[in-house]
């Protein structure tokens, strides 16, 4: 009994210890001095855990990639990451960490809570923030004199998107209804209503008969499915992410839906190594207008090369390509600034200009919103299990099969 | 008593230093830790004194949140009234919720259940309602060179460390009149035995609907700082179970029952939290944080069942600190 | 006059009728007992007159008003106080604290609770313990614990269920001397007992229950040679030792 006191209390001592220790470095003092005129150090957040942790990754490796390939052309980034586990909430703290230990640019956060949530703190602390991904007009409507946004507003997606397939239609694919399958999330919603009004705006004469939400977390589509074939509609425009758009491609197949075509107006997920990997043949033929690389660019080449020899298990795609340019975005205006001064990167970033770059679009420059305004939108289609770019015609890697052939004629 | 108050009194004079001689991330780290702190002591009226377990409470987070932040951006209300709005939305939503609950005689677990529900409920709701921005979200606008913060309420590290700590003193004054009072007797003992209370004339019913609506209130204050503090609200992240279950681990890493216990556990949680990540970041290996987190926590949990504040209150001969 | 009126009192519970068409009266400044072998239906009679439980049909009176359906806390705020036969002390609590919420009832502020209960457990014994957990008792100790929160909440009527029980026969004989004393300051009590050395010292009146009926009402010298009494005790035994 006293001896058994006793370890719990040695327990509770060493446990007690362990706390205090914990505490003291966690809030420890910086041990880094920061350096000024010396390469800055660039602090990334990014959602590398949680729900978020997929596209997370996948532009956390196309960030080092980027970093290296720059660092090979003499322009060499100290970088620190930091993870906000998929929460928003914790955009703020990641940056003011970051900016203790001594990062004087930020890059991030993915996500578009995360993002403003640390624009507080890089506007707090006048620390300029790269954003790489996050689609929310609002991170660049608040107001922030700090943001760099170099990713398109969702809103912009999708209109985009709706010029390039207004093109598409003719011959022998005019489809005349639609029904609309939409994950109910943040990103969702935004899209799935911005798409409506951008079709209108377009002259798009497609009338959408119904609008299927559903929840983010769904692990079954057969009842959306149902429905959607129900109303007989000619075109199937899913607003997804990666497994949502594979179970919706999986019931169609099962209940012998064949529309005219599937296309999704900015989805990430048909693109994904996962969607085609699960779905093989049946993955042909989606089409999906995202922003995305230009594959015809120079530059672009040498980084997938490069890329399948660093990750040959991955694709290289629209989050590590924002992940890759976000660097870009950041050694040039280190190059140009020669200063790792706050001040200093914030005022080479405005004068950014960059013509070299690997997304599809004009040259990376920012308004006075700090919106790069030149990205474009390709369409992409699935063939042979690879997304290909088919429009405009000045970029595509391929011609679109239009209508779509069925599940059945498939080999 | 006296050594109680004396030691609270030193420990708030030197919080009320630290900005001397702390960067812009520890300030941020411990209003963090104040804010769940605070949030704990809340939360723990309610299942700490008076027994009933909510694990709904980014309800009043979510509402709390929303209020402040849309009464400001929208309406130009200054947070200050913002924030007693939010209290009293939140005070009446937990008196209503808690009144449905306790009226049909829902006890224990299932009440915890219930708790849940309406807080999923209103996600859902908030997930579709165009004036709170539905899944998009809502955002506060940047903070413009002019800004005063002690009238937007939001301002830089050093000005969220003073109003949270403030938050936190006057939340734990409060509950600490309160718990002292007949109130906090009552709620004792029906958090013990609520049939043998109410024999000896304890007001259960009434005193549970008060314990739930104080709690809600308070806890919707906390739900305007978080609007304040990140500037971006979505139902998923405010209302959503993560959020519930967030809060409510300080209180019982610290312990139940007793004020310091939330404070105490807040002091551990957060920075364990900040402190793993930082593990995770340096070994490079996403997710390695919650490994080394849950670990932790599981250890607390099994060397100290009941928290870890009923020892120390011990070892410092404070044990009748409640 | 009488403090207490029950009147063809009736509970039924799934396939039970636990109580059935009880009346009897409780006369003001009087000690009555209410005794029965196990299964009898006294303590649902406790429950159903303290609020506990509601009852099926009949009617229960409190100083000349009805108490049916009333929440417990407010028939003990109208001066009706019981002990539990299991005990249930605010395990958490110390025991002036226990004693203290009791109080509360009555005195609003604290302070004023905690002397009067400071006085409620010198009287009863318990002042030495005031700063113990409740948890920490022992059984007797928690017996007369029950019996300082009952009295705490200052009642008019006062239930004892088997307070005695499982007692010292000192500690019996200090509650049997508590409870002459609170009549003679005006207070009724109605207890539960069964240790009849105990009934037969301090009880006017006696009534008999056997299966949830009343066999018998008087006092306590006249019960004693009740041949319905004695059948339905002896009966039992018989049972018992079949």
């Amino acid at each position: 009994m006293s001896k058994n006191r006793q370890t719990n209390r040695t327990r509770r001592r060493v446990l007690a210890a362990g706390g205090a220790g914990v505490a003291l470095s966690a809030l420890g003092f910086p041990t880094v001095l920061r350096a000024q005129g010396a390469a800055p150090k660039v602090g990334v957040i990014l959602p590398l855990t949680g729900v978020l942790a997929f596209p997370g990754v996948a532009t956390r490796k196309g960030t080092e990639l980027g970093i290296k390939m720059l660092a090979e052309q003499g322009t060499r980034l100290e970088v620190i990451y930091a993870d906000t586990e998929s929460k928003a909430e914790n955009g703020r703290v990641a940056a003011e960490k970051l900016i203790r230990d001594g990062c004087t640019i930020l890059v991030g956060a993915w996500d578009s809570g995360a993002t403003i949530s640390a624009a507080q703190a890089a506007e707090a602390a006048k620390v300029p923030l790269v954003v790489n991904v996050g689609s929310a007009p609002q991170i660049t409507e608040q107001g922030f004199t700090q943001v760099f946004r170099n990713f398109m507003r969702s809103d912009q997606i999708v209109s985009r998107g709706a010029g390039l397939f207004k093109n598409m239609l003719g011959g022998g694919f005019q489809p005349k209804t639609a029904v609309m399958l939409h994950v109910n999330d943040t990103f969702g919603q935004a899209v799935a209503g911005a798409t409506k009004g951008a079709w209108q705006k377009a002259g798009i004469d497609i009338r959408i008969l119904e609008t299927i939400s559903y929840d983010a977390r769904a692990r079954d589509l057969s009842v959306e499915v149902a429905k959607a074939r129900a109303t007989g509609a000619d075109l199937v425009a899913p607003v997804t992410r990666v497994n949502d758009a594979i179970l919706i491609v999986r019931e169609m197949v099962k209940q012998d839906y064949n529309p005219m075509a599937i296309y999704g107006p900015s989805s990430p997920g048909p693109y994904e190594k996962a969607f085609t990997d699960a779905l093989g043949k049946y993955a042909n033929d989606y089409l999906v207008s995202v922003p995305w690389y230009d594959p015809n660019r120079a530059l672009t080449k040498r980084v997938l090369d490069r890329w399948t020899k660093e990750f040959p298990n991955d694709r290289f795609e629209l989050n590590s390509g924002f992940g890759w340019e976000g660097m870009l975005v950041v050694a040039d205006a280190v190059k140009r600034a020669q200063s790792s001064k706050p001040a200093d990167l914030h005022a080479a970033l405005r004068r950014t200009r960059i013509e070299d770059h690997i997304m599809y679009g004009g040259p990376i420059e920012f308004d006075p919103k700090g919106q790069n305004p030149n990205i474009g939108v390709p369409m992409l289609q699935v063939q042979n299990q690879q997304p290909m770019v088919v429009a405009p015609a000045d970029v595509a890697q391929a011609k679109p099969v239009l209508p779509m052939r069925r599940w059945s004629e498939r080999s | 008593m006296k050594r109680a108050h004396a030691a609270a009194a030193a420990f708030l004079a030197v919080l009320a230093l630290v900005p001397a001689a702390a960067d812009d991330f520890q300030l941020s780290v411990l209003a963090l830790i104040f804010l769940f702190a605070y949030i704990g002591i809340a939360w723990n009226l309610m299942m700490g004194y008076a027994g009933q377990l909510s694990l709904g409470h980014a309800l009043y987070i979510g509402v709390g949140a929303y209020t402040v932040a849309i009464l400001a951006e929208r309406y130009g209300v200054t947070p200050w009234l913002g924030m007693p709005v939010a209290f009293a939305l939140c005070a009446a939503l937990a008196a209503l919720t808690g009144a449905l609950g306790f009226r049909f005689a829902v006890r224990g677990v299932y009440f915890a259940l219930l708790t849940i529900a309406f807080a999923e409920f209103t996600r859902i709701v908030f997930e579709h309602w165009e004036f709170v921005g539905k899944t998009g979200g809502f955002f506060l606008r940047a903070l413009g060179p002019d800004n005063r913060p002690w009238s937007s309420l939001r301002g830089d590290a050093t000005f969220f460390y003073y109003a949270l700590l403030c938050t936190l003193a006057l939340g734990w004054a409060l509950s600490a009149a309160l718990v002292s009072s007949r109130i906090g007797y009552e709620w004792r003992a029906i958090r013990e035995d609520e049939d043998a209370a109410r024999a000896i004339g304890v007001r259960a019913f009434r005193m549970k609907v008060l314990a739930a609506s104080i709690s809600g209130g308070l806890t919707g204050i906390a739900g305007g700082w978080f609007a304040l503090l990140g500037g971006s609200l979505f139902p998923e992240t405010v209302l959503g179970m993560r959020m519930s279950i967030d809060v409510i681990i300080a209180p019982i890493v610290g312990g139940l029952g007793s004020l310091s216990g939330p404070i105490l556990g807040a002091f551990i949680v957060v920075p364990l939290n900040e402190l793993s990540r930082d593990l995770a970041q340096h070994f490079n290996i996403n997710g390695l944080n919650f490994l080394i987190y849950g670990a932790l926590l599981m250890m607390i949990v099994l060397f100290a069942p009941h928290g870890l504040w009923p020892p120390i209150a011990r070892l410092l001969r404070l044990h009748r600190w409640k | 006059m009488s403090l207490l009126a029950v009147d063809s009192l009736t509970r039924r519970f799934a396939g039970l009728v636990a109580v059935k068409d009880v009346s009897f009266s409780v006369a003001s400044g009087s000690i009555t007992a209410l005794i029965g072998p196990n299964g009898a239906g006294k303590t649902t009679c406790f429950n159903l007159i303290a609020g506990a439980l509601a009852p099926s049909s009949g009617s229960i009176e409190f100083a000349g008003r009805s108490t049916v359906g009333l929440p417990p806390e407010q028939i003990c705020a109208r001066g009706v106080a019981r002990t539990f036969q299991i005990v249930r002390p605010l395990a958490g609590l110390t025991v002036l604290e226990n004693v203290m919420v009791a109080a509360l009832v009555r005195e609003r502020a604290v302070p004023a609770a905690r002397v009067r209960a400071q006085a409620v457990l010198e009287r009863l014994g318990l002042a030495r313990k005031a700063d113990a957990p409740a948890a920490d008792l022992t059984l007797p100790e928690r017996k007369l614990l029950e019996v300082a929160k009952a009295l705490a909440t200052r009642p008019r009527l006062l239930l004892l269920d088997e307070v005695m029980a499982g007692l010292r026969p000192t500690e019996a004989a200090r509650i049997t001397e508590v409870v002459r004393e609170l009549r003679a300051e005006g207070l009724t009590v109605l207890l539960i007992e069964h240790v009849m050395r105990v009934v037969m010292a301090i009880a006017d009146t006696v009534i008999v229950l056997h299966h949830g009926e009343k066999i018998a009402e008087a006092e306590p010298a006249a019960i004693a040679i009740d041949p319905r009494v004695v059948e339905c005790y002896l009966g039992n035994l018989r049972k018992r030792r079949g």
